[in-house]
Order: C-alpha cells, then structure tokens, then sequence
C-alpha cells in the first residue's frame, strides 16, 4: 500500500482509539460526578454542601488548567500507570483526566434540566434516590446526554492532536512531525480533512441519534 | 350542586396545629400557622385560598415532601412520622398524588407513565399490566398507551396523570389544582372523571384550588385558608351560601364579578 495512505490510515486508527478510549473512560468517572454533584447541591436529593462545594472547586481546578501543562505534569503518573508516557496509550491518560471534569460539569448541566417538581413527583411515589437517578435523572435526559457526547469527543480530537506535540501519536503526531517539521503540506493537509471528516461523522451522527430518541418533541 | 358522600365517619386525614415557618434573612414568616382540621373518610375536600395562602405549603406537608416545625399529622390513624423513611413510603402507598403541571416523564409512553410507581415497587410484569390496562379504560385513554406524553393535550396529559395517581389503589387522592391549566370544556370533563373515580374507587380526595367553581362542583366540604391560618371550614352549599369570613367572601365574590 502506498506508505502515506498507510500512515494516515494508522494516524487515523491512533486517533480514534484515544479518543473512544479516553471518552469511555472519561464517561465512567464523570458520570458518577456529575451525579454527585446535582445530589449533593443545596436542596438536592442527599443535600451535602460542603462535599459539593470540594467537588466543584476540584473539578474547577482541573478545568483551568490547559491540556498542554497537564499532560506535561501528568507525565510520571502516566509513566508509572502505562508504563509510557508517549505514544497512543501515554496520551489516553491525560487526555481522559482533562476530560472526566469537563464531562462532570455537562452531565450536571444536562441533569438539571430536569424539572424539580418531576423529582419531587416521583419522590413521593416512593422511588428511592437510585431508581430516581436512573428512571428520572438519566433517562429523561438521555437525548440531552448524547447530544453532548460529540462536544466531549470533538475536544478530545483537538487535545489528541496537541498530543501529538510531545510524541503523542495520532494524526496530530502525523500533522506534527510531517506538516510542521519537514514542512509536507500535503500531509498536513490530508491530517487536516481526516480531522474534519471524523468530526462531521461524529457530530452528525450523535446529533440525529439524539433527535430520534427525543420524545419531548 | 355538592355531592356528600359519608361512608362512615371516620377520619382519613386530621391536621393538628400545624405550623409551618420559614427564615428569611430578615425574619421568620409563617407558611403555615396552628392549623387543625379533619378530612372523613368519603370526603371531598377542597382548599381554596388566595395566591400564597399557604394551600401548596399545606399539600406539600401532607404529602411529606416538607416538614412541618410543628404539629402532626395522621393519615388513615397512622401518624406521619417525617424521620422513618420506609414507613413515609408504605404510607405513601395509600395516597396518590396528581401534582399542579402533571410531571409525566417525558421519554416513557403514556403506558409506562402509568405503570411507574408499579416498576419502583418491583411489581410482577402480569399485575402491571392488568392494573394499567384497567386504569386506561377507566380514564378513557384508549389507544393513546404507547403516545409520548409530548403528542397529548392539556386534558389527556391530567388523565394519565390521574390514572398514575390510582395505580397503587389508594384510599386517598391529593390533588394540586388538576384544573388550572385546562380550558373550561376539558376541566368539565376531568371533574366528570373525578367524580366518576370518586364513586366508583370510594376514594377521598383533597384538592386544593384557586377556581371557585371547580370547588362548587367538585367539593362537598372547603376549608378556607388565608396567610396560612384557618379561617373557615364547612359544607360547600353552606359556604357559598352563607360565607362567614371576610376573605371567603372575597374569594367567592371575585366569581360573581370577575
């Protein structure tokens, strides 16, 4: 096979593997969080203020700090739990621990669109806080959540490809090291309308998903 | 026109001192203050009072979604006791709710809407499904079992919420202005259904209400309440007839004069 097209198909597999990795992991850790959060707020379901205070201060702080820095402070952790701290399986931690508080903060937001009277309807019906989470929070908001899923996924793309700036791999390490520091345009310009493509079939396809599962309409 | 029901006279819901505050950074103000009445057993009872009388704080109370600072309540003899979760929910069972708005859940069908307090009660699949097919007929929502709650109107939107309040077969309904969102052929229609339930299910029922004449049709005793005190508690005719207090007049008078 013509070594380009090679390459671009491994970026392109690179790419998606930290991105569905990291998007899967950040999902399993944000979830839970943004649960606690919308529970724990003042005249939630187990009302803990101060534990939504710590938690909402800590998510803020990982917030701020730019993906770059992070991956760079994130290094020994990487290292010590994959054993590298480049590559595509170097890049999957840091890019989920920038995302699980990103993840936190719009599965709170999509949670609390959910009105209170329909909490406080089916509290009195007798449904415990899980069947509540589950029945009402999550599945009511399902439509809401997959719509933000592409958002999540579509940033991951982006920190994937500033991964590539330190030995990341992906089609950003490709954009990077073709593109950037042998100045091979034509391969930063394929890198470029890959991204672009994987992009639209993310966004669209989630957006339609959405669209079909949404009864509020 | 009131329709008495007395099956027996016994209580279902008696209210004593019941006083509900709250603090607001400048003072405290009274919700709810030393409030004591009796619902029969038969009954249904209307609340009527002004915007911010106290009647949401009141049904909120009884329905255990706020604590009261003071007083108890006992329904069906049992005292509601606010601390023992697993008691409230065995409570509960007895009483259902229709709420102000209906709060359907939106992405389950008017069936599973329906069969909901069902499922959180881990019922078997063949009793839900008897229990719901029933209470369709009975609320007259044939055919609409697999719409979404977002393709119906106001009136069709109340029955399902009507018919999730009666899945448990309760002894007592609590309804927050089931009508004040419905225009006045469909609210002719769910008082009909109303009624109908009343009667057949031998269901007591508490509503609160800023309409008077849902109250005239519906109710065969109102308690007038205002600034969370209680101010006057008779038989519907006797009420509209012979108002006593100030604000009863007030409240009734607003009918005849819109």
């Amino acid at each position: 096979m013509n070594p380009i097209v090679n390459l671009l198909l491994e970026g392109t597999l690179d790419t998606l593997i930290m991105v569905i990795l990291s998007l899967f992991l950040a999902y399993l850790f944000g979830l839970p969080l943004g649960i606690i959060l919308v529970l724990t707020k003042k005249s939630g379901l187990m009302e803990r203020p101060k534990l939504h205070l710590i938690l909402g201060s800590i998510i803020n702080v990982m917030r701020s700090l730019p993906f770059i820095i992070l991956m760079v402070v994130l290094i020994p952790f990487t290292r010590w739990v994959t054993g590298t701290s480049i590559g595509v399986f170097g890049t999957i931690i840091p890019l989920f621990i920038s995302a699980t508080p990103f993840v936190a903060r719009m599965i709170e937001t999509s949670l609390e669109e959910i009105d209170q009277h329909t909490i406080s309807a089916i509290e009195v019906m007798g449904a415990s806080i899980y069947q509540i989470v589950i029945h009402v929070y999550i599945k009511e908001s399902i439509p809401s959540l997959i719509r933000n899923i592409p958002i999540v996924a579509i940033a991951l793309i982006g920190y994937s490809a500033m991964a590539g700036a330190t030995g990341g791999g992906g089609l950003g390490d490709i954009a990077i090291r073709y593109g950037y520091y042998n100045y091979d345009t034509q391969m930063m310009l394929w890198t470029i309308i890959i991204i672009i493509v994987l992009v639209q079939i993310i966004q669209v396809s989630f957006t339609g998903l959405s669209k079909k599962i949404d009864k509020r309409l | 026109m009131s329709i008495a029901f007395f099956y027996m006279e016994e209580a279902m819901i008696e209210i004593r001192n019941l006083t509900k505050s709250y603090v607001t950074q400048e003072n405290t103000f009274n919700a709810l203050e030393d409030i004591s009445f009796t619902v029969e057993d038969g009954d249904l009872f209307g609340i009527i009072g002004m915007s911010g009388a106290g009647k949401s704080t009141l049904l909120n109370v009884i329905s255990g979604l706020i604590k009261p600072n003071q007083g108890e309540i006992l329904i069906d003899g049992e005292i509601f006791d606010y601390e023992d979760e697993k008691r409230l929910k065995e409570l509960r069972k007895k009483i259902g709710f229709v709420f102000q708005g209906y709060h359907l859940l939106m992405q389950k069908t008017v069936y599973e809407n329906i069969a909901f307090p069902l499922r959180i009660q881990k019922k078997n699949e063949e009793e839900i499904k008897q229990t719901v097919d029933e209470l369709i007929i009975k609320v007259g929502l044939v055919g609409k079992e697999n719409v979404y709650p977002a393709k119906l109107s106001g009136g069709q939107k109340q029955r399902v919420a009507i018919a999730r309040a009666l899945v448990n077969k309760p002894r007592l309904l609590l309804l927050d202005e089931p009508t004040s969102a419905l225009d006045s052929l469909t609210t002719k229609e769910i008082i009909r259904l109303l009624q109908h339930i009343h009667k057949e299910e031998k269901v007591t029922m508490l509503l609160i209400t800023h309409e008077i004449n849902v109250a005239r049709i519906l109710t065969n005793k109102v308690l007038v309440i205002d600034q969370g005190r209680f101010i006057e508690l008779k038989n519907t005719e006797d009420i509209f007839l012979n108002p006593e207090s100030e604000i009863a007049k007030l409240l009734l008078g607003k009918e005849v004069q819109p």
